[in-house]
């Protein structure tokens, strides 16, 4: 009972600080400011006035729970046994055994909880929560993108921020090396994608899958998730708009999320390993709860051992690392940095932070009905949703051209080749930045050994 | 290093077969014509342009090397020489890309000292007027002592481990002036193949791998001109150079020699 007392304060609590992108909806078009004469003429939007967005919600599935029985169950016997608590089998997480339980009319979920794991033939049982999306859209054009090439330029209209010169992630340099493989696939498990955008359509492998809404259009009703994959893996050299870090990588959308940025852990387990099962080489959740699930982390596992790298921004809030980030063997935990390399106050720490990409006056993809008719489908965002789609995009590009790397290699190649840019308060590994902000041409140009 | 060892005890028999042979020759017949043992000491610089692969991509780096040997010759009969060598080298590999490691590499670190090891022999075979032509076969191994470098820029230590090692096999006739009285120039086009493995290692806390790259000289042709100058009768000094061409580039080669013999 005290437990559910303190979850219900937590819950309070989390609620303030969850991140999200239901109040960003609110201040869509608002935010048409000065206009100047950039090509195209048209300016670049703001979903949100620039600022972070932070849903709002409850934290986890008041109507179900997930359960996961020892390997020796039979379905059947289990299916009869959750219907013996009065309760129903909604959906099984085939390959991770995992069941999504319809808890019975009146009954808490923690109850339910609790007296699920009170069955001898029960492995886990736990709350069904609720992760949400970290960050927005907003501006265009590569020169925009300080992230991947910082001149110092100013990011956007005159009188924008400008950045620190060469505080980025060496992308260019990069892609002198290598841009990727056609074959290689980026799952973006987030809102979905816009399928039709002029920028990444043909980047596409797959209309992918909507676990939210049970079927296999990904498109995106929210925006975020149209955001996070340009970011990885936007049309490059195409004339228009951005450039994906994953010059030549494939986007797979895997809709984990709803309209409204929330996503239950169901929804992202079954999100995870439908990727993982369907050809993903790397999996970008710019996403986090507040809440551990060990089901969460079995899934995480799943993808790991068929060979998939999941990175997963660690949050918003200045705060914990969220999960599935916080699973530090699994997952690469990133964090922000901005324009001149500087930590965010707002980025979520811990010791799971392996690194930290831009997060800050990002510009990437929006949905075409985002802005609606005469807008640019491009925006700034600012979040450590977008740094993660930089470290998804990095690590596409090690896994095209350096196909025999083991994925914990690829993590460990990203985590090393980063730049300690925080090393004068905290030098070495910290738990603000990780191993340091990530740097492309370190992990894939060759490194000159000299006199 | 079995090849190595094996290489070693070749050399090794090959001399000691060969004291052997002058020991009993000269104690055996007294007037065994001919039969003379020799000790030179030579330096030498080559620079070739090796190719190797890289993603079924045809990649060329130089191979620069300086290396100093001593020659003990036994001059089993008139006209036919065989002998031992050993010595020390510095052969830069720069240029070569390892990129199967986890962090690839572009190594440019100078040169790096070794062991040499080989054998030759000289057989006249006829003379036309003042000309000798003779038949020359030269083996020569290098082993690479292993250095190790720190792996700049990096948010760990990390350090790669290098150890090149090649062979070197000339063969062909050589042409001899012999209508001097102290100065014997000579020409030769020798089949001229060099080969070997570099081997890097990368040790970046968790991460490790090992990289063999094989490499060839992309020509298999040497073209030589030297000269002997005799400065006594027991001594003589020998130069020679080399172009080995490769498309449109020339590889080069340089050597100097001083020889005493001991009859």
């Amino acid at each position: 009972m005290s437990i559910f007392k303190s979850r219900k304060t937590a819950l309070a609590i989390l609620l303030l600080a969850v991140i999200g992108f239901s109040s960003g909806s609110q201040q869509r078009g608002r935010e048409r400011t000065r206009t100047r004469s950039i090509s195209p003429r048209r300016e670049i939007l703001s979903f949100n006035a620039g600022r972070l967005f932070h849903a709002q919600g409850p934290r986890y599935s008041r109507t179900d729970i997930l359960v996961k029985f020892k390997p020796t169950v039979q379905r059947l016997w289990a299916e009869t046994a959750i219907a013996a608590y009065g309760a129903r089998t909604e959906k099984v997480i085939s390959g991770l055994n995992i069941y999504k339980v319809r808890i019975p009319e009146g009954a808490s979920a923690e109850t339910m909880v609790e007296v699920m794991k009170q069955n001898p033939h029960v492995e886990l049982a736990e709350l069904n929560y609720i992760a949400r999306i970290s960050v927005t859209p907003n501006d265009t054009l590569f020169s925009l993108q300080y992230a991947l090439y910082n001149t110092g330029q100013e990011i956007g209209i005159p009188g924008s921020p400008q950045g620190k010169n060469r505080a980025d992630i060496k992308a260019t340099a990069a892609w002198e090396e290598t841009k990727g493989r056609a074959e290689t696939v980026i799952a973006v498990a987030d809102t979905g994608v816009d399928l039709l955008h002029p920028d990444i359509k043909n980047k596409i492998k797959s209309a992918g899958r909507d676990i939210v809404n049970n079927d296999y259009d990904a498109t995106d009703d929210n925006g975020h998730g149209t955001y996070v994959a340009g970011i990885a893996a936007a049309e490059t050299n195409n004339n228009q708009g951005i450039a994906g870090v994953a010059w030549n990588a494939k986007i797979l959308p895997v809709k984990v999320v709803d309209q409204d940025g929330s996503g239950y852990y169901d929804w992202i387990i079954e999100g995870i390993k439908w990727a993982a099962d369907n050809g993903a080489d790397v999996i970008n959740l710019s996403l986090g709860g507040e809440d551990a699930s060990e089901l969460l982390l079995e899934a995480c596992k799943y993808a790991y051992d068929k060979r998939v790298v999941i990175v997963a921004s660690a949050g918003n809030d200045n705060t914990g690392v969220y999960y599935p980030a916080a699973y530090d063997a699994y997952v690469l935990a990133v964090s922000a940095t901005d324009y001149n390399d500087s930590r965010p106050e707002w980025g979520n720490y811990g010791p799971q932070v392996d690194v930290a990409a831009p997060g800050v006056r990002v510009v990437s993809l929006v949905p075409t009905w985002y802005f609606g008719p005469g807008s640019l489908p491009y925006g700034f965002g600012e979040g450590t949703s977008a740094s993660a789609p930089h470290v998804a995009g990095l690590a596409a590009l090690l896994k095209g051209y350096k196909p025999w790397l083991k994925v914990n290699e690829i993590m460990d190649i990203i985590r090393y080749s980063a730049d300690d840019v925080n090393s004068t308060d905290h030098p070495g590994k910290d738990d603000f930045i990780g191993y340091g902000r990530i740097n492309m041409e370190k992990a894939l140009v060759p490194i000159k050994i000299a006199k | 290093m079995i090849k190595y060892r094996i290489l070693i005890a070749v050399v090794l028999s090959i001399a000691f077969r060969a004291g052997s042979l002058f020991s009993q020759e000269t104690a055996s017949s007294p007037s065994a014509a001919g039969l003379a043992l020799k000790a030179g000491l030579s330096g030498e610089y080559f620079a070739r342009t090796l190719g190797w692969d890289e993603d079924a991509k045809a990649m060329t780096s130089k191979l620069t090397t300086y290396l100093a040997l001593a020659h003990v010759n036994l001059q089993i009969r008139e006209g036919f020489d065989i002998a031992v060598l050993a010595g020390y080298a510095s052969s830069d590999t720069g240029g070569v890309l390892y990129k199967n490691l986890p962090f690839s590499i572009d190594y440019e670190g100078g040169g790096i000292s070794g062991y040499l090891l080989g054998a030759e022999a000289r057989k006249s075979l006829f003379t036309v007027q003042d000309f000798e032509i003779s038949a020359f076969v030269q083996f020569v191994s290098y082993t690479g002592t292993e250095k190790t470098w720190e792996i700049p820029g990096l948010a760990v230590t990390g350090t790669v481990e290098f150890a090149p090692s090649w062979t070197r096999l000339s063969l062909g006739p050589v042409v001899a002036y012999k209508g001097f009285l102290k100065f014997t120039p000579y020409f030769s086009i020798q089949y001229n193949r060099l080969a070997g493995t570099f081997e890097m290692r990368q040790t970046v806390q968790t991460l490790a791998g090992i990289e063999k790259k094989a490499v060839k000289a992309k020509s298999p042709v040497a073209i030589l001109l030297g000269g002997a100058y005799a400065l006594t009768s027991q001594i003589s000094l020998i130069g020679e150079a080399g172009i080995m061409p490769y498309q449109s580039h020339l590889d080069s080669s340089f050597m100097l020699k001083v020889q005493i013999s001991f009859k």
